[in-house]
């Protein structure tokens, strides 16, 4: 997926995280979150969800908690906390909204593998030519501050011994550091600007933008799975039917040729990753 | 008619009394390779802004730079890709952040069809071999990989000449000489001429067609370097920049061709000279690691392992060993910065370190020279007005002290962070690198400052690259190698023990072969 072209990986994000997002269906949204799970343990090994693994679990439990205990809509009650119905619909609910957010946060966290800084950029090009090369100049220059501020730290830590730390001692401190780390920052700044007039930047107004990606013949193929998937869900969707209303009355989980069909399609939809992986796989298994 | 052709060029800065440049005249042919050396401060950065039009610097010139036979300000904007320019620094060099868009970056400001900038990429990596490199951040590169991306940026534009403002300064030495290496080979491949300002002229002088020598601002010596090394020689304040075989070839009195490699110096029967030095008389150890093992990460690979290294009284020990190697890392841990995961450190009692850091620049936190030295010290408390003085005095720093940090040369920015770490009264001090970059009268200033430093009693441990200067100041020499120290001897002893990661004066010696 990484390899493919940003306008085929824009709108395979797009699919994968306009649909939880829209579509409150249990059956769907579990569908999402487990393949999404897949997929993410494919692109990166899941070192993306371990690390924000804490966070993504604590807002899912937070929206299945909070909303039981503030909406009291539904018929089937639980049981009466602090004197306020806690029913089964408003736990559903809660549920679903845990299971969409889940859905959409794993969503971008593969987006964040495959469609990395460098495709945004061409995404952003064809739209904005000097703001993306600014912002280009900017995401460059993230890491170097960083580093820079590293070593100004460990310097400035042996030159000014003080054990002390009263408040006010610590921001003198901290804003003595954050001086040296602008001036040499500038210092840069004006060899990097040289280097850049040396290579002719601002001679001409218009610049182009180089980009290695190429359109091929999977990207059109994709692109058109994509966008007739898109449109057969749509189409699943607004014709009625496999909407799963919780409020007032809660619908009983229908089964059915329609919703099978929008399951199977979007299933497919969210597999690509791991079907253009077994892809390659299976081309170099064949080749030795 | 020569490509290039200056004459009688003068420049002096806006707002400024004295000419940078004064009076300058040479001709640069086609295709060759013009060395331009000169002490710090005779105005080479300066006189290769004047033929780069674009980043010339504000002020009165005169004198008329021909470029083909015409003068160089009645060309339009054609000099951006005619005439190339190589930067010093290779962080700040390299605006984007991957090497792919670093690379298009030139093509992109002239407006080159995506098509076209494809295929001047696609051949341009195949012949540098830089297809590894493509894929990964600038960050992630070493210097010497950061100027060949630079080199390689300039050359997509497929200039005619090239100008390079000190590019291995940077660099540690293996870096420096394929880097050097490589750009003799663009030049004799394509004929490209190569302008090159440098201060390291003992791998230059070989490879060099012409060598131009500035002082003050004045062309004092240009032609063949044989013909410039003699000039050179001549005067004995400029001796130092004389290659080392040379140097003794001159001062051997014979006959015949100058050499400027050991190849050429072997076959003219040259043997080098050591200066005598007197060995220190410490025997008492301040500092001593046993089994250091040390990694950054639970899962990165040892960066030390298993290292053990003394450093006694009043000596000084060079440790030496390749990029990467852990060098800067035993520092850190030697500071208190990280802590090994084995081993252990024992600092005599009483002895407090001080560090200089690779780069002077991250030692300034004031906005003069006067305040680095006398508020500082006042600021830790230990200011001491006479013994203060002393030290400006003894640096060479006066006419400097109302200067912003930023401002001063490379060499003297290295003798104000030393001096402000001397103020902490540090008894062992660390230097890291202190002579990158430097040109050889700083490091003659700059050897005698730290023999005097010794005779006060301080002990020094200086990681470097520097074989011709550890020869010179050090007592001691290590190497670090595969995380740990591989060799701890005298200075003598090590380099007579080493065949290849040894000084001229060792290579050619009769008991090596």
């Amino acid at each position: 997926m990484k390899q493919r072209h940003p306008i085929t990986c824009l709108l395979y994000l797009a699919g994968t995280a306009a649909v939880p997002m829209l579509w409150l269906h249990p059956v769907v949204l579990a569908e999402s979150v487990i393949l999404l799970v897949l997929v993410n343990g494919l692109l990166d090994g899941g070192r993306q969800m371990k690390r924000n693994l804490g966070m993504m679990l604590i807002l899912a439990a937070m929206f299945l908690l909070i909303n039981p205990l503030f909406s009291h809509r539904g018929r089937i009650v639980l049981f009466t906390l602090w004197e306020n119905p806690v029913t089964l619909e408003s736990v559903v609910y809660g549920g679903l909204l845990a299971l969409s957010l889940l859905s959409v946060l794993l969503a971008f966290l593969a987006g964040n593998v495959y469609l990395d800084a460098d495709k945004w950029m061409y995404l952003f090009s064809r739209a904005a030519q000097k703001t993306t090369f600014a912002l280009l100049l900017c995401m460059r220059e993230i890491p170097v501050l960083r580093q820079r501020a590293r070593q100004l730290h460990a310097v400035h830590r042996l030159k000014y011994k003080e054990e002390r730390g009263g408040l006010r001692r610590r921001i003198s401190r901290g804003a003595r550091e954050l001086g040296a780390l602008v001036s040499w920052s500038l210092e840069d700044a004006l060899l990097a600007a040289q280097s850049m007039r040396a290579r002719g930047y601002g001679l001409h107004r218009k610049r182009t933008f180089y980009f290695p990606y190429r359109f091929r013949r999977e990207d059109a193929l994709l692109c058109g799975f994509f966008v007739l998937t898109g449109a057969a869900l749509l189409y699943l969707r607004l014709s009625g039917g496999l909407v799963f209303s919780v409020y007032p009355r809660m619908d009983s989980i229908l089964w059915g040729v329609k919703p099978a069909t929008a399951c199977l399609l979007y299933g497919c939809y969210l597999i690509t990753p791991v079907w253009l992986e077994l892809e390659e796989w299976q081309k170099w298994r064949c080749f030795k | 008619m020569a490509l290039l052709q200056i004459e009688h060029l003068s420049f002096a800065f806006a707002l400024s009394q004295s000419p940078v440049l004064q009076d300058i005249s040479f001709d640069v042919e086609a295709g060759a390779f013009v060395l331009l050396c000169g002490t710090t401060g005779s105005g080479k950065t300066t006189l290769l802004r004047q033929l780069k039009k674009e980043i010339r610097p504000a002020g009165q010139q005169s004198g008329i730079i021909y470029y083909r036979g015409k003068p160089l300000d009645a060309y339009g904007e054609n000099t951006v890709r005619e005439i190339g320019m190589v930067f010093q620094n290779p962080d700040a060099q390299c605006v984007t952040g991957s090497v792919w868009q670093e690379l298009a970056f030139s093509l992109e400001n002239q407006q080159t069809q995506v098509s076209e900038m494809r295929r001047r990429i696609a051949e341009m990596v195949s012949f540098f071999g830089m297809e590894h490199l493509m894929d990964k951040p600038i960050q992630a590169l070493s210097g010497g990989e950061k100027q060949m991306v630079a080199l390689a940026s300039v050359l997509l534009l497929r200039p005619a000449m090239i100008l390079l403002d000190e590019p291995t300064a940077q660099l540690d030495p293996v870096a420096a000489r394929s880097f050097l290496q490589f750009l003799k080979q663009v030049n004799e491949e394509f004929g490209i001429t190569v302008l090159i300002a440098e201060h390291h002229t003992e791998d230059v002088f070989a490879l060099a067609d012409k060598v131009v020598f500035l002082q003050d601002g004045r062309v004092f010596a240009q032609g063949a370097p044989e013909a410039v090394c003699r000039a050179l020689y001549e005067k004995p304040e400029l001796r130092l920049f004389v290659p080392q075989v040379s140097a003794w070839f001159l001062e051997s009195g014979k006959q015949g061709g100058v050499p400027f490699t050991v190849k050429e110096a072997r076959q003219r029967g040259v043997t080098g000279s050591r200066r005598k030095r007197t060995a220190p008389a410490g025997t008492e150890q301040v500092l001593n690691c046993r089994g250091i093992f040390f990694r950054y990460e639970k899962h990165a690979p040892a960066v030390l392992q298993d290292l053990d290294l003394a450093l006694y009284q009043g000596e000084l020990l060079a440790l030496m060993g390749a990029n990467g190697a852990g060098k800067s890392t035993l520092l850190k841990l030697l500071l208190g910065l990280e802590k090994p995961q084995r081993g252990k450190m024992k600092i005599k009692g009483g002895q407090r370190l001080g560090y200089l850091a690779q780069n002077p620049m991250l030692h300034f936190t004031h906005d003069t020279v006067r305040g680095e030295i006398y508020e500082y010290a006042k600021e830790i408390g230990t200011y001491d007005a006479a013994e203060t003085e002393r030290l400006v005095r003894r640096f060479g720093l006066e006419e400097v002290l109302d200067r912003h940090p930023y401002d001063l040369s490379g060499g003297q920015q290295q003798k104000t962070a030393l001096l402000s770490v001397l103020l902490q009264r540090p008894t062992i001090l660390l230097l890291d690198e202190p002579t990158k970059g430097m040109d050889a009268a700083f490091k003659e200033e700059l050897a005698e400052l730290l023999r005097q430093l010794k005779e006060e009693g301080k002990t020094i441990l200086m990681v470097t690259h520097d074989i011709a200067f550890a020869e010179r100041s050090a007592d001691r020499c290590a190497m670090l190698f595969g995380g740990g120290i591989t060799a701890q001897q005298t200075m003598a002893e090590f380099f007579a023990d080493n065949y290849f990661y040894t000084t001229a004066y060792d290579k050619l010696r009769e008991e090596q072969h």
